[in-house]
């Protein structure tokens, strides 16, 4: 339990930290993965509260989806010019290979140890299974419907602190969901409709050509004869001109000690 | 320590983190994260409550909360890459007039 307490305290600590981060980072990306990492440890805290299934969406559609889409957008702006990746092409190359094969090992002893292994689809715990969870939710949702018969406010009593394990499961709130609030997901499913057509409107190209078309500015990558300062392509330019200039020097050396 | 008192400390300070961020920042960008804070914050209530009274009645709001978040990136960042078009730049100052 104090175990507990303390992965909670830690994950809520990490989560203000980091949505501060989101407000001090001066670069929009930055602000953008503190925020990733505040969504994660939020996402750790449901877990802790015994909601694994609003985690998981959490993490795959808030830190998946739409911090995805916020970078993409950024870098469509280009808010900021890309960093040179050109100097941690070694440790790219280095390092690379030694995480896939120290990942490769970590799976494989995951798969092997035996407080893993699947005896015949039932995993060790037996209140783990599957078929358990399922059973919980059932009589959940049956205790969840004697007590709204019974009135509102008479909600489980000897509540002080969380209980993680009677709540949160996955198949009650499925039951929940597709039963008594099925309206308000149709109307959520609508709503997405109408942001996704409302987006592909808005933010279409207008089909009238207005005179700042081909401006250069204009694509994320400029072609021009300049590129632009501290772009990618102006440190390679910039990489090319110094070794040739090295090159020059080294046969001037060489031509000087052959004198 | 993980009653509820304590996640809605939690809470709560994650929300005001978010106003302060929609308040201060001048990029629309930052801002809109600055908002799906707020609104993670207001979930991370809904799931305390829903926890603390044994239901999971939170735990749907949490997902209609959800959905609606989604829409508002979406249009929000296609309000944004329109504005960008238009302008070439993005700051909030710019922003007095919506006409397109």
């Amino acid at each position: 339990m104090a175990l507990e307490q303390l992965v909670f305290l830690v994950f809520a600590l990490l989560a203000i930290v980091t949505s501060l981060g989101l407000v001090i980072f001066k670069d929009p990306v930055h602000c953008a993965l503190s925020l990733v990492f505040a969504f994660a440890n939020i996402a750790g805290v449901y877990i802790l509260l015994g909601a694994e299934f609003i985690a998981a969406i959490q993490v795959l559609v808030y830190s998946g989806a739409i911090l995805v889409l916020f970078l993409f957008v950024m870098m469509l702006l280009q808010v900021r010019p890309g960093p040179s990746l050109n100097r941690l092409r070694f440790f790219q190359s280095g390092f690379g290979p030694v995480l896939g094969v120290a990942f490769l090992v970590e799976v494989v002893l995951v798969v092997l140890t035996s407080g893993f292994v699947l005896n015949g689809g039932n995993i060790t715990k037996p209140n783990n299974t599957q078929a358990a969870k399922m059973q919980a939710g059932v009589e959940y949702s049956v205790s969840v419907n004697v007590i709204q018969a019974a009135g509102p406010l008479t909600i489980q009593g000897k509540a002080d602190g969380i209980q993680p394990n009677t709540v949160g499961h996955t198949a009650a709130l499925g039951k929940e969901l597709y039963s008594t609030y099925l309206f308000p997901f149709e109307v959520a499913s609508i709503i997405l409709l109408i942001a996704a057509i409302g987006a592909i409107v808005i933010a279409r190209r207008s089909l009238v050509s207005d005179e700042e078309e081909d401006h250069p500015k204009r694509r994320g990558i400029s072609l021009g004869s300049v590129p632009a300062q501290g772009s990618l392509q102006a440190f390679e330019v910039e990489r090319q001109t110094s070794q040739s200039q090295r090159r020059k020097e080294a046969k001037k050396r060489t031509v000087i000690l052959k004198k | 320590m993980t009653s509820i008192t304590f996640t809605l400390v939690i809470s709560a300070i994650v929300f005001a983190v978010g106003t302060v961020g929609v308040l201060l920042r001048r990029n629309p960008l930052v801002q809109f994260m600055s908002i799906e804070l707020m609104l993670n914050a207001v979930n991370l209530a809904f799931i305390s409550f829903s926890g603390r009274f044994g239901t999971s009645e939170g735990q749907v709001f949490v997902l209609l909360v959800l959905t609606v978040a989604a829409a508002e990136a979406v249009v929000g960042l296609a309000i944004i890459v329109a504005m960008f078009r238009h302008r070439r730049r993005i700051d909030v100052d710019d922003i007095h007039a919506m006409q397109g």
